[in-house]
């Protein structure tokens, strides 16, 4: 029977006692993170595990090892080759619990206890048996996956590579953000990380008709990067203001052209100018158009004549 | 965890050395060892670390466990041992020319989770009693855990859990009440 007393008592500390820190943000995260990286690690399993007492056990065992040292695990052989399918995927098969399908281009280097592939292009298909200690990483441009479970798909596209899990987990890292687990019948896509990827993302969505904002997206990450050489970052340019017209936001399109055409010197000026001038039409008339329409005027082109007919009074 | 028959595949996939089962049991525990880090880790010791090494301590021994019912007080005693270890290496830092606190006035990763001044005040108090007393307190009074739970994870009879608690709690009371800490019981919303 508890007394009043100590049951005042006892919400008086537990009260205290509930103003005790939580742990940080974000602790529980970096926390699993390092165990998951531990146990990757190929040292990771303790000898403790065999550790039997007694000198007659110890000698059975040693007996026993003996008897079953043919299951001991091989050795780690160096694995150095190519993997290219020309016509149809490739299988390979002959690395100890490791079974891929490669559609596509890659290498694989490390051993066969830890397997490091390295992909190119097109997609490639792992299985890793379970619980045999295998460290297997597939490093792409954009990113490394890192097998915690069992099987997964690693496709190398110009949208970036999209990793889909069958079963078990895979450890994700994108180029320059924190590793991310996914689990069975999870996906995860690491974006390009060059301009030039990303203009290749921008214009495959493009062409495969994604919604405006996602093409916007992949040109805003790829416009941020440093070092895009000129004519990829006119190219998310113009494909940024052809998405900004789509998304119905014609008069920062026409923003962003005459921005562009402020800056000179692209070999893609001639195509801004003339979306410059339509959009200003539109928005505007004539008027508004007046100067697109006055650098048409001064070096006329064929195709050009149906928009400078429809102002003559300018320029 | 899922069902009995499901402990008993994962508790031998661990056996195994199967990662993906043993993930699993990090997800259930890692809040909870990430708690009692914090709260009896003590100055000095970043939970995070303590319980990452927890984790992986018990990883590399699971082949010990006998029943998953154990896993709590068997991760719990592993949880004391690792925590005894930070604690100490916190100690020695703070006597070393370079390994104490930033002198700066930015808070080093073991101070990040002081979140106030009256957290700051109860750790403070909790400090001054003995580790036995102190885990008592956090076990059956924070957590609430049955007297016969705490038992198991500390290795002691029913009994003494009772009377543990009931000498932690006055000292603890009495302790906060000259460190001029309030009292007065806060109801939860």
């Amino acid at each position: 029977m508890i007394e009043p007393d100590e049951r005042r008592d006892d919400e008086r500390a537990r009260s205290l006692l509930r103003n005790l820190p939580l742990p940080p943000v974000g602790a529980e995260a970096r926390a699993r993170a390092g165990i998951v990286a531990a146990m990757a690690a190929p040292t990771a399993r303790s000898p403790v595990r065999w550790a039997v007492p007694g000198v007659a056990v110890a000698a059975a065992a040693a007996i026993a090892a003996v008897v079953s040292w043919p299951a001991a695990p091989p050795p780690a052989v160096p694995l150095a080759r190519t993997l290219a399918a020309a016509s149809s995927p490739v299988v390979v098969d002959d690395i100890p619990h490791v079974h891929l399908l490669a559609d596509g281009e890659g290498s694989v280097a490390g051993d066969t206890r830890a397997p490091a592939i390295q992909w190119e292009s097109g997609t490639i298909d792992v299985e890793v048996d379970p619980g045999q200690g295998i460290n297997l990483s597939v490093t792409t441009r954009d990113g490394r996956v890192r097998v915690v479970g069992t099987g997964f798909s690693v496709a190398r596209t110009p949208l970036g590579t999209q990793v889909d899990v069958r079963h078990g987990k895979v450890e994700t890292t994108c180029v320059g953000e924190a590793p991310v687990f996914v689990e069975a019948g999870g996906a995860h896509t690491c974006l390009p990380t060059t301009p030039t990827g990303m203009l290749t993302r921008a214009s495959t969505l493009e062409r495969t008709g994604a919604a405006p904002d996602e093409i916007l997206a992949a040109c805003d990450r790829g416009l941020a990067m440093a070092d895009a050489k000129p004519y990829v970052r006119d190219g998310l340019r113009v494909l940024r203001i052809t998405s900004l017209v789509k998304a119905g936001r014609s008069e920062e399109a026409l923003a962003e052209a005459r921005a562009f055409l402020a800056s000179g010197g692209s070999t893609r000026q001639m195509e801004v100018l003339r979306l410059a001038a339509d959009l200003a039409m539109k928005q505007g008339g004539c008027a508004a158009a007046a100067p697109e329409l006055a650098r048409l005027a001064a070096q006329p082109a064929p195709e050009d004549a149906a928009r400078l007919a429809a102002c003559p009074a300018h320029p | 965890m899922n069902t009995a028959a499901d402990e008993r595949v994962n508790l031998e996939a661990m056996r195994r050395g199967e990662a993906a089962a043993w993930l699993e049991v990090v997800d259930h525990w890692l809040p909870v060892v990430l708690s009692w880090c914090a709260r009896l880790g003590g100055p000095g010791v970043v939970p995070e670390d303590a319980a990452q090494e927890v984790m992986i301590v018990a990883w590399k021994r699971v082949s010990a466990l006998r029943e998953l019912d154990g896993l709590g007080p068997w991760l719990y005693a592993i949880t004391r041992r690792t925590l005894a270890g930070h604690r100490r290496r916190a100690w020695v830092r703070r006597w070393l020319p370079f390994g104490g606190e930033p002198a700066s006035g930015s808070p080093g990763p073991a101070r990040l989770y002081e979140v106030n001044e009256t957290a700051q005040g109860v750790q403070r108090v909790l400090e001054r009693l003995p580790a036995v007393e102190r885990e008592v307190l956090v076990l059956s009074l924070l957590e609430e855990r049955a007297d016969s739970e705490v038992a198991a994870m500390l290795g002691i009879p029913k009994g003494t859990v009772k009377s543990r608690l009931r000498r932690a709690r006055a000292r603890f009371l009495e302790e906060a009440h000259a460190a001029g800490l309030p009292l007065d019981v806060v109801e939860e919303p």
